[in-house]
């Protein structure tokens, strides 16, 4: 009964997002860019879990990841950041309830993995004559998928928080 | 309802200490070390109901015998003329592999698609993937039914090409962009807007003539070597099926 509540709340999540991030339905793109999907269940997780649990997950999740796609950008860096952040968010700041409030933090949460990703590639191709500070294939995929991921946050992650919320009192 | 905070995210007591963490941590090191292999091979047999339909892969064979009759008058001319200089590596020595693509990224940050061919069909990572058109990407890695291929115009991209008109040599890094940069090796490689840009005819690790895209703008002032934008001339955005050139 335990086992298998952890596997349907703790286990399948993050599996689902990244069969989701692999599937990548393109009606669900804004401009060719797909929602970034670990974010929509690692900030609920982390909410009701705390800082530590938090970076533990989005270690895992960054770990998977890398793992099906390709490894570089890294996703660790971002993700590990997130869950820690979102952690201390749930623990120590105001209890998250408005879907408007998720919606906010996984838009900054899209934008800061993107800016993470985007230092990765600069840092690694780093050339004064050619790269401007911030091109703009950058910047449009840090909008269309911040854009769209918040847009999907209030449907999934106010649904798994609830979820884990309801379990936590039942 | 009233939020307590001494109860965590999981209210059911586990029995875990730190080696479950421990146990966890090292499963997804060696999801991580085996290149998400297992994962890979249970998505592609879960979506494998829904793999393309073979109409599209019938049409790319009958435009690639095409585009194999446009280039060659090209290909005899170069084999003859390199034929006389160097061991000339043939393209008989690629087999032909045809692949469906099961996952796609084309515009993110990781830009890759997913085939649904692996190592049991004879891909190995550093096979060249070719749609309609010319080159799409490399493969990077391979499962024994899945291979993974990063895209030309993949941010760290990074091949060897040759321009067809004026005989130059570059290198062809993806930006992230559509259209990746051609950076010169010469200082004044004297190209011009729509010359052909291939693989190298006296490659041995890409199949040799495999036509990519064309030069749609060249900056000859560019610092510290000239630099161009290539149109690609397959595009991995509706392509289905894809050929896989393993070397035998």
């Amino acid at each position: 009964m335990i086992w298998r509540l952890f596997a349907s709340n703790y286990l399948m999540p993050p599996l689902l997002t990244t069969f989701l991030s692999l599937l990548n339905p393109s009606w669900l793109n804004l401009a060719g860019v797909g929602p970034y999907w670990p974010l929509l269940w690692l900030l609920p997780f982390s909410l009701e879990s705390g800082p530590l649990l938090g970076a533990f997950a989005g270690l895992s999740q960054g770990i998977l990841m890398d793992s099906i796609g390709l490894a570089y950008p890294s996703q660790i860096p971002a993700l590990v950041f997130l869950g820690f952040w979102w952690g201390r968010i749930g623990s120590k700041g105001p209890e998250i309830k408005h879907f408007f409030s998720i919606g906010l933090l996984v838009l900054t949460g899209t934008v800061i993995a993107g800016f993470s990703f985007w230092l990765q590639i600069y840092l690694s191709n780093f050339d004064f004559q050619s790269n401007s500070l911030f091109n703009a294939w950058s910047l449009k995929t840090i909008c269309a998928q911040s854009f769209i991921t918040s847009i999907l946050a209030p449907l999934v992650s106010s649904w798994l928080l609830q979820r884990y919320r309801l379990k936590k009192f039942s | 309802m009233r939020r307590d905070p001494k109860l965590g995210a999981l209210k059911y007591k586990l029995p875990i200490n730190i080696f479950f963490w421990l146990i966890i941590l090292s499963l997804l090191t060696l999801i991580r070390i085996f290149k998400g292999s297992l994962f890979l091979d249970i998505y592609s047999l879960l979506i494998r109901p829904i793999w393309p339909g073979t109409a599209q892969k019938e049409w790319i064979q009958k435009s690639f015998q095409l585009e194999q009759k446009a280039k060659l008058r090209l290909i005899e001319q170069d084999n003859q003329r390199l034929r006389e200089i160097l061991e000339i590596k043939e393209s008989s020595e690629f087999d032909f592999v045809s692949a469906p693509v099961i996952s796609r990224q084309t515009q993110d940050w990781w830009q890759q698609i997913n085939l649904g061919k692996g190592s049991r069909d004879g891909v190995i990572a550093g096979s060249a993937v070719s749609g309609p058109g010319g080159l799409l990407g490399i493969v990077v890695s391979a499962t024994p039914t899945t291979s993974k291929v990063k895209l030309l115009t993949a941010p760290g991209s990074q091949i060897g090409v040759w321009v067809t008109p004026s005989k130059k040599h570059g290198m062809l890094v993806g930006v992230g962009t559509r259209r990746p940069q051609l950076i010169f090796l010469d200082k004044n490689p004297s190209v011009s807007q729509g010359d052909l840009v291939s693989t190298s005819p006296a490659g041995t690790i890409l199949p040799p003539n495999l036509p990519i895209g064309v030069i749609q703008s060249f900056n000859k002032n560019s610092l510290p070597s000239p630099k161009a934008l290539v149109q690609l001339i397959a595009s991995p955005d509706a392509i289905d099926w894809v050929q896989v050139h393993s070397k035998k």
